[in-house]
């Protein structure tokens, strides 16, 4: 086992990178999954203009390369003025990009709702808001969910390009300890066993969630 | 004079109304005049009028496609229609023509899930939500739209279910088996 040596001597390091990885994930995951569903609300119920509005958004994020608007906000953020520690710059820029795919999974899930219930929710009587809370959006959701996992997990290791624009996480570290050690195959098995065991705990969990808490039994 | 009377035609001049029970008192629940729906250039509703009054029992016959479904939506403002009214005890429901100048107006959401909440329907296919159980499905009106106290819906729910003889089902099964 001498060939891994390296890997075993850094772990702990690449480990370190990697909690940071998780944190820059969720410190995304979160607002990007508030914004998308926001975002697909007022896609669905918004007037033309709004709809518009949304639908350049869509168009513009889903078009360009994260690693390209990274770095274009990178060069950006001194030109503006805007004073934003690194680590935050990125996530927004994660959490925007993110918020643009989470919009169209989730307008997907409450627009294959039957139109039956919506009539259903109607004709009791029941206000819009009260409608989508207690019919429309549980239901959506759970339609949502296998595909919402899906762009969580892609999110988790779209934070490896950040380390192009400087920031430390998993990536970043790997890359360092290569610099040192000059064993690029190991290092890299070992990064990318992490990434995988990550993503596979949050499909794991993914799926626990469908089965259990959004079919209620 | 009968109490129930309908002038006009739905789609297909088949479709004609039954008075089931005589009405035991002449205070009109319903009162529908003049109703005219098109789908794009298919006129489904031509110039629909009918009174239904306090306990009357009415039942609207006619073949498939005849507007049957189309009047009871619009009755609960699920279908909007171009011309015509409808009253309910006395109050239009849906529209609101302005007095001077005969423009018609949509009521506001508010208004029409009010109107609503005193309106029944069961819809063909029942539209249950799958994502309830029994219990659940029954009392989600009583309790979010109305405000009744969850325990005091629950309750009556066990009184209604076990009226039509479904007191033995459980009631927080799945409902896929309950709509059988």
């Amino acid at each position: 086992m001498n060939e891994f040596g390296p890997l075993i001597h850094s772990f702990w390091y690449l480990l370190r990178g990697a909690a940071m990885t998780v944190l820059m994930a969720t410190s995304a995951a979160v607002p990007a999954t508030i914004f998308g569903v926001l975002l697909a609300l007022l896609h669905i119920f918004g007037g033309r203009l709004m709809r518009s509005a949304i639908l350049g958004y869509l168009f513009l994020l889903r078009g360009i390369p994260l690693l390209v608007l990274l770095t274009f906000v990178y060069y950006l953020m001194p030109l503006t003025g805007i004073d934003l520690p690194p680590f935050w710059g990125v996530v927004l820029v994660i959490s925007l990009y993110y918020a643009a795919f989470i919009s169209e999974v989730f307008r997907a899930g409450i627009l294959s709702l039957p139109q039956a219930q919506w009539d259903a929710a109607r004709s009791l009587g029941m206000t819009r808001g009260l409608m989508l809370r207690i019919v429309v959006l549980p239901q959506a959701l759970r339609l949502a969910a296998p595909p919402y996992v899906s762009l969580c997990v892609s999110l988790v290791k779209a934070t490896s390009l950040v380390s192009i624009v400087g920031l430390w996480e998993l990536t970043m570290a790997s890359r360092e300890v290569v610099e040192r050690t000059l064993a690029p195959f190991q290092i890299f098995i070992g990064a990318a066993a992490i990434y995988f065991s990550i993503c596979y705990a949050l499909a794991l969990y993914g799926r626990h969630l469908e089965r259990r808490v959004l079919l209620g039994h | 004079m009968p109490s129930l009377f309908m002038e006009g035609t739905l789609n297909d001049a088949s479709s004609s109304a039954i008075e089931l029970a005589p009405p035991p008192q002449q205070r009109r629940m319903l009162e529908i005049a003049g109703l005219r729906k098109r789908f794009g250039t298919v006129e489904v509703l031509r110039d629909v009028s009918l009174a239904v009054s306090a306990g009357e029992v009415v039942v609207v016959i006619g073949p498939s496609g005849s507007g049957k479904t189309t009047l009871l939506r619009c009755i609960n403002l699920l279908e909007e229609y171009e011309r015509g009214s409808i009253t309910i005890d006395g109050e239009p429901i849906g529209y609101r023509v302005d007095g001077r100048t005969g423009k018609r107006f949509r009521m506001s959401e508010r208004e029409i899930a009010a109107a609503r909440q005193r309106i029944g329907m069961v819809f063909q296919s029942y539209n249950l939500f799958p994502h309830m159980n029994v219990l659940q499905n029954i009392v989600a009106a009583p309790v979010r739209v109305k405000g009744v106290e969850r325990g005091q819906a629950e309750a009556r729910a066990r009184e209604l279910l076990a009226m039509v003889g479904l007191s033995e089902v459980d009631p927080v099964c799945e409902t896929a088996g309950a709509a059988s």
